[in-house]
């Protein structure tokens, strides 16, 4: 039978990448993300950050044996110990950290907003230590490396669990270079520019532009490297989101004859640095809906978008060759 | 909401209806059909919406097939049996601009005005190679429109085809309650006069002389066959909103979705409802029964041209007013004009879906700064006037929209059968959904819904394999099955092919089709 394509071509397996990111204390994500290696037969495992979560729900005692909770405004009741499981597993899943709490602690909680912060900063702390130990648990033996680094939303106290996990496996990237193989490293910054969320790791272009600068210098072969930068470049259809007004809090979104008003939420930093430095990728998170794949000279650039809420884990597989982008997918599930 | 009802082609749909349903089934109740569409609908799209609210993503069909039964399947289904022929329509759409709204106007004019001029202009438009110019310059402008982006779009259809269409209806029900019978009877000869056609009591006598009975009893096989007739249009167009899922914000929300399709098909069934009421109480069955037998089974013997002429005409018959007339022609551009829109951009979702699965290459799902996915946009328009200058040379093979429809429909079934099995073939994302709210018992209310779907969907095919009057049995029907059959073998092929392109480069194809377990 005559072969339609190159003899020999098919030497060396490629290193195979599964990319996430934007996980937002979701259990769910974050377990399937930690399962994703084997599942997909990854080499190595990269979290693009914003690892923490977004809110807080307290379960609270009403007094009379039960207990409630407010959810997007709506208070729900729960009489036994099972509801009250099985309602923070299910928001768990979706990204919320739950407390069980008295009602004079309620009470704190509802007019101290520091209190709130403190609480908030402790669940996601704890719940981040969770899923170190379930990645090591899962990761230990495996020849899987799993590379975790911060996003925009992710507090440096937050970030700070990460510094010394345990065991070979899970090593923390940010803003740092690591070899993915005997050829191809990562280069990893989590800063995003300026939201009208005001998040806590958000810098001015010229910062990151600067962020870059420190860590690609560290990079012998730039042609070699995959930039983990969890902002998209600007205005490469990966950054695409609706246009909030922040004079409003929430910021809401701005409207132009009754239709959502969308631009590009990305860096210019980070679109410089892939235009000037042309690694092999980039892998892009920060904006969950613009999911996709655009090439900015010979780099390809993905962001693999986010469906935390729901417990979807939307990923993205890259085959890496000989400094090459061999072959990509995405996934979703 | 509006793109369901626009796409179900408003009021274009339904004179198409009502004035080919009964001469092709003799006995059937129209308004019967009516009702039980409805009420069919309501499982189809409570189904469809579950799976929308599930999964929202761009492409739904796709998704839904090529997730829950089979990725070789869902592509093959939705590419050869879904996209492509929706091409098909686009075209379609395109000239109907011509051959159902500029030739009717101007038919109109002429008659109005007693000027040949206009008349001329209209027989000049209906030529084919002008039909032609004109279909590709209109395929073009919707091409530049969709890919500018959806906002363009949806302001396009807001403020204007929804708008137009509203007074079109509300026109046609002034007309029947100011103008009297006697004067519709009167206006319709003068306009056939003008036109060259048959008189109203011409029309009767020829259909009688031919062998119409205007007492057929009621049959129920037929009205059946005038339910599936009419669902397939309304069904698919009701749904076709779901292949854009992915760029709607409120996706996730069941009961939007739900009433933004069963909103459509309420305004539907309001839109066929005035139209029934207007054409057996206002213009009569004798005459439109009459019209019906000759235009379904005789259509050369009706005069006037009324094969390209299109139906239109009839509701400017009552007012004979240049102004008015011009209103009514705006009402239908819109309707008319939604189907180019709605084909391509469902595609082009499809498109963009199986691109992302790294299925058809990068280039098709690469999408521009306004979100649109050019690349697919563009690919199906340069199909859709391919096809427009084949069947210029061709016209014969216009019988291939009957074999459009019901691929059509053969790809909506795997979507309900899809439904069915959903909560249990992805039991996660089933669980997490808002469609695991509702159970009957034990047994999940998707699954109900969507074998209510899935066996009305499997009557219609039965009825497309068996009725004459569907026109896949035509004689000449052999070119729609090779046409089918090449291209699902060849999609199937093409889906093997890249599987192992893609293997060789390190990827599994079927990593897109499959969930990582949490634990």
């Amino acid at each position: 039978m005559p072969r339609f394509w190159k003899k020999g071509e098919r030497a060396g397996q490629p290193l195979r990448i599964f990319y996430a990111s934007d996980f937002h204390g979701s259990d769910t994500t974050f377990r399937k993300f930690v399962n994703a290696g084997q599942f997909y037969h990854a080499d190595v495992l990269i979290c693009g950050g914003d690892l923490m979560g977004k809110t807080v729900v307290p379960v609270v005692a009403d007094g009379r044996g039960s207990r409630f909770a407010y959810l997007h405004g709506q208070r729900q009741e729960f009489s036994s110990r099972e509801e009250i499981a099985s309602f923070r597993t299910a928001l768990g899943k979706s990204g919320a950290y739950t407390v069980e709490c008295e009602p004079d602690e309620y009470e704190i909680l509802s007019k101290d907003s520091g209190e709130v912060e403190k609480l908030f900063n402790k669940l996601a702390i704890e719940r981040l230590q969770s899923w170190i130990g379930f990645a090591q648990e899962r990761l230990t033996g495996s020849s899987t490396r799993c590379f975790l680094g911060g996003g925009n939303d992710d507090t440096e106290e937050f970030l700070a669990q990460l510094a010394d996990m345990p065991g070979d496996n899970l090593v923390y990237s940010e803003s740092g270079v690591h070899p993915l193989d005997d050829r191809h490293v990562v280069v990893t910054v989590g800063y995003s520019s300026p939201t009208p969320w005001n998040t806590p790791r958000e810098k001015t272009e010229e910062e990151i532009e600067a962020a870059i600068a420190a860590v690609t210098a560290e990079v012998p072969d730039l042609s070699s490297a995959i930039f983990n930068f969890h902002v998209p470049p600007i205005d490469s259809t990966l950054d695409r989101c609706i246009k909030l007004d922040a004079t409003v809090w929430p910021p809401a979104p701005m409207m132009d004859r009754g239709q959502p008003v969308y631009f590009g939420a990305g860096s210019q930093a980070v679109r410089r640095a892939i235009e000037g430095m042309q690694p092999v990728a980039g892998l892009h998170g920060h904006i969950h809906e613009s999911r996709g794949v655009v090439k900015l000279g010979e780099t390809m650039s993905f962001n693999a978008g986010s469906e935390y809420g729901e417990g979807i884990l939307r990923g993205l597989i890259v085959a890496v060759r000989d400094s090459r982008v061999a072959g990509y997918q995405f996934t979703s599930g | 909401m509006y793109f369901g009802y626009l796409s179900a082609a408003g009021l274009y749909g339904v004179t198409l209806f009502f004035f080919f349903g009964p001469g092709a089934f003799p006995g059937g109740s129209i308004l019967v059909a009516i009702l039980l569409n409805l009420l069919i609908g309501i499982g189809i799209f409570g189904a469809y919406s579950m799976l929308g609210s599930a999964m929202p993503r761009s492409g739904a069909d796709y998704v839904y097939q090529s997730r829950l039964l089979s990725p070789a399947l869902g592509f093959t289904a939705t590419f050869a049996g879904l996209a492509f022929w929706q091409f098909f329509f686009a075209f379609l759409a395109a000239s109907t601009i011509i051959s159902g709204g500029l030739v009717p106007l101007f038919s109109g004019i002429g008659a109005i005005t007693g000027t040949h001029g206009w008349i001329s202009a209209a027989n000049w438009l209906a030529g084919s190679h002008v039909s032609l110019a004109f279909t590709v310059v209109f395929l073009l402008i919707s091409a530049v429109i969709m890919v500018r982006g959806m906002r363009l779009y949806l302001g396009i259809q807001k403020y204007f085809m929804i708008a137009f269409t509203a007074l079109a209806v509300l026109l046609i029900a002034i007309g029947w309650l100011a103008v009297s019978h006697s004067t519709f009877i009167s206006h319709f000869n003068k306009f056939e006069h003008a036109v060259g056609g048959l008189s109203a009591s011409q029309v009767v006598g020829k259909a009688a002389a031919l062998g119409y009975h205007q007492h057929i009893p009621f049959s129920w096989g037929n009205t059946l066959a005038l339910t599936a007739l009419l669902g397939i249009g309304s069904y698919l167009s009701c749904m076709w909103q779901t292949e854009l899922l992915g760029e709607m914000k409120s996706a996730r929300n069941l009961g939007r979705l739900f009433a933004s399709m069963m909103g459509a098909a309420v305004m539907l069934t309001v839109t066929y409802l005035v139209a029934f009421v207007w054409t057996y109480a206002y213009v009569g069955q004798p005459l439109m029964g009459s019209f019906s037998f000759l235009a379904f089974g005789h259509a050369g013997v009706l005069g006037g041209g009324w094969a390209f002429r299109g139906v239109q005409s009839f509701f400017l018959i009552p007012f004979l007013n240049v102004f008015l007339a011009i209103l009514i022609f705006l009402g239908f551009l819109g309707p008319i004009s939604q189907s180019m829109f709605n084909t391509t951009l469902a595609s082009s979702r499809i498109y963009l879906s199986q691109s992302f699965d790294r299925v058809l290459p990068a280039w098709m799902g690469q999408v521009n700064k306004r979100g649109a996915p050019a690349n697919a946009i563009w690919f199906g328009t340069v199909i859709s006037i391919v096809l427009a200058v084949i069947f210029l040379f061709h016209p014969a093979l216009t019988e291939v929209l009957a074999a459009g429809y019901m691929f059509l429909t053969l790809s909506l079934i795997w979507s309900l059968l899809a439904a069915i099995v959903f909560p249990y073939r992805m039991k996660e994302t089933y669980e997490a959904s808002p469609a695991s709210r509702f159970k009957v018992g034990n047994i999940p209310l998707i699954s109900i819904l969507g074998a209510i779907g899935f066996a009305f969907m499997v009557f219609t095919i039965v009825e497309f394999l068996t009725q004459s009057a569907f026109g896949i049995l035509a004689g000449t029907a052999v070119v729609s099955w090779v046409t089918a059959a090449v291209l699902a073998v060849a999609t199937l092929v093409y889906y093997y092919v890249i599987s192992a392109i893609r293997k060789r480069a390190g990827i599994d194809l079927r990593w897109a089709f499959r969930t990582v377990p949490p634990e």
